[in-house]
C-alpha cells in the first residue's frame, strides 16, 4: 500500500512538472499565433503535425487561465 | 544581387545572366523581388513558369503568393492526415490566417532560395528584394538556429520527464520516442546545411548594387559589412549609371579594397532593355580593382 502511495506521489510530482514545462514550450512554438515574441513560424510549422498533445493542453490551460488558484491547489496537493 | 530600392539590380542581373550564358554556362535568371522588373529589361514577358530567353538561358519571375501557398500546403495536408479528429482545435482557421502571418512571406522566399541549391544549372542569378527586406531573408537559418538550439534543449528535458513518468508507471525502464524533438534535430541539421550552403564562396556569393548617389552608398555601406559578419561571400560592388571617376568612386575603393567594383555607365532606358542591347552592354561594364 505504501509503495503504491510512493509512487502515485512521484508520479503526480513529475506530472505537475510536466505540465508546466509542456505548457512553456508550447507558448514557445506557438506564441506567435496569439502575438507573442516567438521562433521564426517556420520551427512551428514543422513541428505543429506532430503537436495534438501540446495544443490540447495550451487549449485546455487557457480554459482554466480563470481559475489558477484551482491549478495553484492541483500543483500543492501533488507536493503534500 | 541586392541593394537599395532602384539602383540597378535587375540590369545588372541581366548583363551577368547574359555573359555567363555567352561563356557556355547554363544559367538561370530569377526574380524573387515582389516588384518584378526582370520581364521589363529582357523585353519580354516573363511569370511564374521557366520561359527560355536564349541558349542556355532561362528566366522566371516567382510569385510570392504561390510560394506561400505552396509552402503552407505542405503543412496543412500532413495536418490533415494526422489531425482527422482535431476539428474542434479549429486549426484549418489558424491556417486559413496564417498566410498572413509576419514573416511567412520571407520564409517561403527563404524556402525557395534554398530549393534553388537543389537545382541542376551551372549559375543562377536571383533579383532580390531591396536590401533591407533580403537581409531579413537571408538572416532566417542563423535566428532559426539559436531557437532550435534552447528548443532542444527544453524539449529533450520534457521528454526525459516523461519517460521518466512512464517508467514509474511501468515499473520498469521505458523507452520513448519523442516525435517533436526528433523533427527539432532534423530541424537544425537542415539549419546548418543550409548555413553552410549560404557561407561556402563556391555555392553562394552576392552582388551589392549602388548608384553613384549618397543614400544608395550609405546603404551599402551598411549592408555589405552586415553580409560579411554572416560570411556570406560579397563577391563585388556594382556602381551602376557610373558617369566619372570622382570622390564617390575613390570612397568605394577605400571601403572594400579586397571588393571588385564593376561600373556600368550611365545610359538611356532605350539602350537598357531587351537581350540585343544587354549583349552590346556587356563590353561596356568595366572592372576596377
Amino acid at each position: 500500500m505504501s509503495s503504491e502511495y510512493f509512487k502515485y506521489q512521484s508520479i503526480s510530482s513529475l506530472e505537475g512538472e510536466y505540465s508546466e514545462m509542456l505548457n512553456l514550450f508550447s507558448l514557445l512554438i506557438f506564441g506567435s499565433f496569439v502575438g507573442l515574441p516567438s521562433p521564426p513560424t517556420s520551427v512551428a510549422m514543422r513541428v505543429l503535425p506532430y503537436s495534438l498533445e501540446e495544443l490540447i493542453h495550451l487549449v485546455g490551460k487557457s480554459k482554466r487561465i480563470d481559475d489558477q488558484l484551482g491549478d495553484l491547489f492541483d500543483i500543492l496537493n501533488a507536493e503534500d | 544581387m541586392t541593394g537599395k530600392g532602384g539602383v540597378g539590380k535587375t540590369t545588372f542581373s541581366s548583363i551577368l545572366s547574359i555573359a555567363l550564358s555567352n561563356m557556355g554556362k547554363e544559367v538561370l535568371a530569377v526574380s524573387i523581388d515582389p516588384a518584378h522588373h526582370l520581364g521589363d529589361v529582357f523585353g519580354t514577358q516573363i511569370g511564374d513558369e521557366e520561359k527560355v530567353l536564349a541558349e542556355r538561358l532561362k528566366a522566371r519571375e516567382a510569385d510570392a503568393d504561390a510560394l506561400v501557398a505552396s509552402y503552407l500546403s505542405r503543412y496543412t495536408e500532413l495536418m490533415g492526415r494526422l489531425y482527422k479528429s482535431a476539428n474542434v482545435l479549429n486549426i484549418d482557421k489558424y491556417f486559413e490566417t496564417l498566410k498572413y502571418a509576419p514573416g511567412i512571406e520571407d520564409e517561403a522566399l527563404f524556402d525557395f532560395l534554398m530549393s534553388l541549391f537543389r537545382r541542376e544549372e551551372e549559375a543562377i542569378i536571383v533579383d532580390t528584394p531591396p536590401s533591407g527586406p533580403t537581409l531579413r531573408i537571408l538572416n532566417i537559418p542563423w535566428v532559426e538556429e539559436v531557437w532550435l538550439d534552447q528548443l532542444i534543449d527544453l524539449r529533450s528535458k520534457i521528454a526525459g520527464l516523461k519517460e521518466a513518468i512512464e517508467s514509474v508507471k511501468a515499473g520498469k525502464k521505458v523507452k520513448i520516442d519523442d516525435r517533436i524533438l526528433l523533427e527539432l534535430v532534423k530541424m537544425r541539421e537542415e539549419v546548418r546545411e543550409e548555413i553552410r550552403n549560404l557561407t561556402d564562396p563556391s555555392r553562394f556569393s552576392v552582388y551589392a548594387v549602388t548608384t553613384p548617389e549618397k543614400l544608395p552608398i550609405l546603404d551599402l555601406k551598411r549592408l555589405v559589412p552586415e553580409l560579411k559578419r554572416r560570411k556570406i561571400a560579397v563577391k563585388g560592388i556594382v556602381v551602376n549609371r557610373f558617369k566619372s571617376e570622382d570622390s564617390t568612386l575613390q570612397d568605394l575603393k577605400e571601403e572594400f579594397p579586397e571588393t571588385p567594383i564593376f561600373l556600368i555607365p550611365h545610359l538611356s532606358e532605350k539602350e537598357l532593355i531587351g537581350i540585343e542591347n544587354i549583349k552590346k552592354l556587356i563590353d561596356k561594364v568595366r572592372v576596377v580593382q
